[in-house]
């Protein structure tokens, strides 16, 4: 990056070029430019006025281009006749400014005044206060006394809610328009807007349902006074009562990066809980965003419904048991076990899945399950995931994110909000799915094809990539198998792939976003393998800024592939009727049709969080603990592998699963159990190649990062901004060694061919998951159970938008709602998973009857 | 003559009224900026002064104050405007007696009394909750919490010292 | 006061030897002679004539513990000065009662760091906790008058406590 001179304050400093003023002075030189409306990761506005610096630029000769000096020495510069806003401005060679003078101090004084003069006095009621930029300005600003009279004060609005989650106080808003600004530009939902003018001007949201984002939380951090505060923390503490621990989001695939705000509380008997969550900076994962349902997802956590004791079935009934009798069962079942499948859950750690797999090993003949089994293929992203260092940040005009088979939004949020920021920054996005989702409007090629093909559209793409010449050469050289996948590519199943094809032979990076939307296992991890190949023909791979991305639905499903998990064993054990089932901290019975076959087990032991369908079926029930309350890693579908922190006290006689399984284990004559999940990473560390560098002490390391957005100063508030605990470390993949052998492999479209309807299996956000609908708060979010359908479809099948109609699949009757939406190709009938108190269908399946049910019509007595 | 003087002395202290004071029968009256045990005041019409912002916790040198808030509303009203104390606790045994929480009250709420009769023969005792600190409600006042007209109370610093 | 009956002019007082020995028991109680800090200087106040301890026969403070039948633990406690505040306990004969004078004694004060016991009460068992920083010596008065309480209420079965075996090494 090419460095430019500037000078603050008389003092010269090399700084990058094209970088804010703002944030250049603040990180380059320690000097807190003080900001209200100006956010690091918008675009800047220069509203408020607050940022006002003496500003010039150096004299330079105009035929040598050599500085001119005065007599000592110092470079002459031409100073500016007025005050200008240092937010606005981009650092060029030769700006001096200066922000100590009186005349600055004089100006940012009169600013805060004017702010202050409808501002209400509410700063010990105030959410922000303690850690608010307007309270910290007013104490280094502030007039002490205001020429303005105290009854002119504007007396607005103080409780508004902008829908369930978020309130707003009209009074304290000092309409910088971040929040607005944040969900218009970033995110482009476009949620909140600014009603009338002048005083009188005031938040409003113009979304049904209100302030309908799956960011609205971060409105809330990022508000500079206490105008917008979250419905989950209102007056829960004050900010420096609050403990921060890093932690990890335990929802999804991204690995975004939290701060738990944990304080004492009497209402939960004096123990120690979350009362918020904050982002934490991490400038490779997920900047300073989180999504609603990591913000206000936390409450199982401290659920009142959390199991507390170990659980043995006797009689027919689960009864309360100590730790040592539990073991005790385990052990003799397993020592005697012919069988053994596990299913590990998606938010296992990486240590937990350790010990899970040295315990299995103790059974000779035993499968190693991962859950939710949608999604295969980590081995390939080992080999061309995305390079070390990546970082969405860096990819630049020109550059091409690819989503394929996935509705992004709903999977992974923070994916979603990364990959159109950087459309807006001039990425091209190509998109290939089977329908329409919210990224299709920002995407340059919108590639549609029939469910179920998404191996085809890949398959085309390449084919286009070939027929426009923009293989990379250099790459071919170390691939195998190149000439038999173009063979297999001659004849696309679509032939309009050549504008999107150029555009990726053109880019210099490249990141393919895979998800598994409308696909079986089988088909799915032909998609991997196709991406692959698109990465490696394209020469996409190897580098940073390039190559896979899965889009898993779990927090830790890369950590279990990378440890020899598969999505495959899960089916396996689903369909071979094993001996004994150990069912690792998820709910496979309980969410997914084809685990009912796990009654069929002899032997079924769960760790769990809370009583589920799938305890209803076992023999054994040991209480885990939550994220919260233990430390351990997630390994992100970017493979970076990150450490997340105990924060909360221990809920009964929980235990984390991996000494659970570490004490069955020793019981069965396996080693001593580790002391901490430390130690269990040491021994990871030394066992699997990959992670051989990823030690605790490394993976906390903390380099400073740009913009600092974080931090005790003036800046903008928020300490949970600050990232204590390390931002990780990628684990390598196979491509990025220069002398490693690529493969390609052709692959053929296995689309099956259904009759009538198929009912597609899809993600959202905001289900009735186990750990999620612990969050009542949320409730109003999560839909109800329902289908959507093309109109046609609906209209054939004599059912309009509202109906209630029960629908069969594979012998399973589901009462759902209709929802037309005449963006869905025919043929296709959506069927979100987990929004019901029954199992789904996890594959496309036929829709063997779909039936309206008549209501009732409600008689009013008299 | 030494020996004269010294008797004198003695003999004017022995025809003078013993200077012990006769506690606990007989209380030494207090200065009046004495800092005894705190209480939680009200307004006139019977709302808690206190809105819970836990600025007093952090004032506190020694720790000895807990606070945990809530919202109010216009059915179910503890104090003026949006927040009130739904805890309040004062460790007797860990407080010093210094009144910083009395400064730092922007409601003065918590005001230092005369009283020091405070022994205990259990720690836990020590432990004073909002229902032994907060004063009865005043003559013409309601108890918390009070059911009002919406709108009456939005602030939480009221302009006037008694609002009605 | 423990009686609990005169018969006319006969001179004779009956009650039970439970009260009788708890009276005699609260009305001569020798306080130990030492202090530890900022407290010891109330204390002595309330030896002073203007509070007068020796009302509550209280007056003779010892300085051995051989001879002492209270300890009032006036200030913060070291954990230095631990064992030898145990050690002094162990030294005073059955039966003894304890004082935790002021916030530090009762449970650290506002010395919450390393170097303080957070309470006596870790060390030996304490009878009465008086608030107070420092407490003043009516405070204090007030303690011993709990304390008197807490002695009057005691049933024969509790006067010979069980002696704790505890050794702290010094």
């Amino acid at each position: 990056m090419s460095e430019v001179t500037i000078y603050i304050d008389g003092q010269e400093y090399r700084v990058p070029a094209n970088t804010n003023l703002v944030d250049v002075a603040k990180f380059y030189a320690d000097n807190d430019i003080p900001v209200f409306c100006y956010h690091p990761k918008m675009a800047p506005v220069g509203m408020c006025r607050m940022c006002l610096v003496k500003m010039g630029s150096v004299e330079k000769n105009r035929e040598t281009g050599e500085v001119v000096t005065d007599e000592n020495g110092n470079p002459k510069i031409r100073w500016f006749p007025k005050l200008q806003t240092a937010c606005t401005q981009t650092v060029y060679d030769g700006l001096a400014i200066i922000t100590n003078s009186e005349e600055v101090q004089v100006a940012r004084d009169d600013i805060i005044e004017f702010i202050l003069t409808s501002h209400p006095l509410d700063c010990p009621i105030c959410d922000k206060g303690g850690e608010c930029p307007l309270q910290n300005l007013t104490m280094r600003h502030g007039p002490g006394q205001s020429v303005f009279y105290y009854e002119d004060k504007m007396h607005l609005d103080k409780h508004v809610p902008l829908g369930e989650l978020i309130y707003l106080d009209r009074e304290r808003c000092i309409q910088c328009a971040r929040c607005t600004r944040f969900c218009d530009e970033l995110v482009g939902d476009d949620v909140l807007a600014f009603h009338e003018r002048g005083r009188r001007l005031q938040i409003v949201t113009i979304s049904d349902p209100p302030f309908d984002t799956k960011f609205s939380g971060n409105t809330t951090d990022i508000c500079p006074v206490g105008a917008l505060t979250t419905a989950d923390f209102r007056f829960g503490a004050r900010p420096w009562e609050l403990k921060e621990v890093p932690s990890l989001d335990p929802y999804g695939p991204e690995g975004a990066n939290i701060s738990l705000s944990t304080r004492l509380d009497r209402d939960a008997g004096g123990r120690i809980v979350i009362k918020r969550v904050m982002p934490r900076q991490n400038e490779y994962v997920n900047e300073i965003w989180i999504s609603d349902k990591t913000r206000f997802g936390h409450h199982h956590t401290r659920s009142d419904e959390r199991l507390t004791k170990p659980l043995i079935r006797q009689n027919g009934q689960l009864a309360e048991a100590s730790w040592e009798e539990a073991y005790q069962v385990i052990t003799d079942r397993l020592r005697a076990a012919k069988s053994l499948g596990v299913i590990a859950g998606p938010n296992q750690s990486n240590e937990d899945l350790w010990e899970l797999k040295q315990l299995a090993s103790h059974v000779e003949n035993h499968h190693l399950g991962v859950f939710p089994a949608t999604m295969s293929g980590g081995d390939i992203v080992n080999t061309v995931g995305v390079g070390v260092g990546t970082n969405f940040l860096d990819l630049k005009k020109g550059d091409v994110i690819v989503v394929v088979a996935s509705d992004l939004e709903e999977e992974a949020p923070i994916w979603y909000l990364r990959t159109k920021v950087a459309r807006d920054r001039g990425v091209k996005l190509v998109l290939l799915n089977a329908r329409p989702t919210k990224l299709s409007k920002y995407a340059k090629y919108n590639l549609t094809y029939a469910y179920g093909d998404a191996v085809s559209a890949i398959n085309s793409l390449i084919s286009a990539v070939i027929g426009a010449g923009k293989i990379n050469d250099e790459i071919l050289s170390r691939v195998d198998g190149y000439d038999e996948l173009a063979k297999s590519v001659k004849k696309p199943a679509y032939t309009n792939f050549t504008e999107a094809a150029e555009a990726i032979g053109d880019a210099q990076n490249m990141i393919v976003l895979a998800g598994s939307e409308g696909l079986t296992l089988a088909q799915q991890r032909e998609l991997m393998q196709a991406c692959a190949n698109l990465l490696i023909v394209t020469g996409h791979v190897g580098r940073p800024n390039n190559g896979l991305i899965p889009v898993w639905h779990g927090a830790n499903i890369q950590g279990a592939y990378d440890l020899g998990f598969t999505a495959e064993a899960t089916e396996a054990i689903y369909q071979e009727s094993l001996d004994v089932v150990l069912v690792a901290g998820c709910n496979p019975v309980g969410e997914v049709v084809e685990a009912e076959a796990l009654q069929n087990a002899n032997f079924v032991v769960v760790t769990s969080l809370f009583e589920t369908e799938t305890t209803a079926i076992a023999d054994v029930v040991l209480p885990r603990q939550s994220f919260a309350e233990r430390d351990g890693t997630f390994t992100s579908g970017e493979r970076r592998v990150q450490r997340f922190y105990t924060a909360q006290g221990v809920i009964g006689e929980s235990l984390p699963d991996w000494r659970i399984f570490a004490e069955i284990h020793y019981r069965l004559g396996g080693p001593k159990p580790k002391l901490s999940a430390g130690a269990v990473m040491a021994e990871i560390n030394k066992a699997v190649p990959s992670y051989a560098e990823m030690r605790y002490k490394k993976l906390a390391e903390m380099p400073r990062q740009f913009p600092d957005v974080g931090g005790e100063d003036l800046y903008y508030g928020g300490t949970a901004y600050q990232n204590r605990g390390g931002i990780g470390q990628q684990t390598p993949t196979v491509a990025e060694d220069p002398e490693a052998r690529l493969s390609v492999r052709p692959v053929e479209a296995m689309t099956p061919k259904f009759d009538g309807l198929v009912v597609i299996p899809t993600t959202l956000l905001y289900d009735r998951g186990v750990l999620f609908r612990r969050s009542t708060l949320m409730h109003q979010r999560i839909p109800a159970p329902h289908i959507v359908i093309n109109p046609e479809d609906a209209e054939a099948q004599g059912i309009t938008d509202g109906d209630t109609v029960a629908i069969v699949v594979e012998g399973h009757r589901y009462e759902v709602q209709v929802k037309i939406d005449k963006t869905l190709p025919r043929g296709a009938v959506l069927m979100p998973r987990r929004l019901s108190n029954r199992p789904d269908p996890s594959v496309p399946t036929v829709l063997e009857s779909i039936e309206k049910i008549v209501q009732p019509v409600p008689v009013t007595e008299g | 003559m030494g020996i004269i003087n010294g008797l004198l002395t003695t003999i004017k202290y022995a025809l003078q009224s013993p200077v012990t004071i006769q506690y606990p029968e007989e209380e030494r009256v207090v200065r009046e900026r004495y800092k005894g045990k705190h209480v939680l005041r009200r307004y006139d019409n019977g709302l808690e002064r206190c809105i819970g912002c836990s600025l007093c916790a952090a004032a506190c040198p020694a720790d000895a104050i807990w606070v945990e808030a809530a919202e109010n509303t216009d059915d179910e009203r503890y104090s003026p405007g949006e927040r009130y104390a739904k805890t309040y606790e004062i460790n007797m045994l860990r407080c010093i007696f210094c009144g910083y929480c009395e400064d730092a009250c922007p409601t003065e709420a918590i005001v230092l009394e005369h009283e020091y009769q405070l022994s205990f023969t259990d720690r836990r005792d020590a432990i004073y909750t909002k229902d032994m600190l907060i004063v009865p409600v005043p003559e013409g006042g309601l108890p918390t919490p009070q059911k009002v007209e919406p709108g009456t109370f939005d602030r939480a610093i009221p302009d006037m010292e008694d609002p009605k | 006061m423990g009686v609990s009956g005169k018969l006319g002019n006969l001179g004779v007082v009956t009650l039970r030897l439970e009260d009788a020995v708890n009276w005699g028991r609260t009305r001569a109680m020798w306080p130990m002679l030492f202090g530890l800090a900022c407290c010891a200087i109330e204390m002595m106040s309330s030896q002073a004539p203007a509070y007068d301890a020796s009302r509550f026969g209280m007056e003779l403070m010892r300085a051995s513990p051989r001879q002492s039948d209270l300890m009032i633990v006036a200030g913060r406690v070291t954990r230095k000065m631990a064992p030898v505040l145990r050690q002094l306990y162990d030294q005073m004969p059955d039966p003894k009662w304890v004082i935790a004078m002021g916030d530090c004694a009762s449970c650290g004060g506002v010395f919450n760091n390393y170097a303080i016991v957070q309470g006596v009460d870790e060390v030996v068992p304490v009878d009465v906790y008086v608030a107070g920083c420092p407490p003043r010596p009516e405070q204090l008065i007030h303690g011993f008058l709990t304390l008197h309480e807490k002695v009057k209420e005691m049933r024969w079965n509790e006067w010979a406590q069980p002696q704790e075996t505890t050794v702290i090494e010094s």
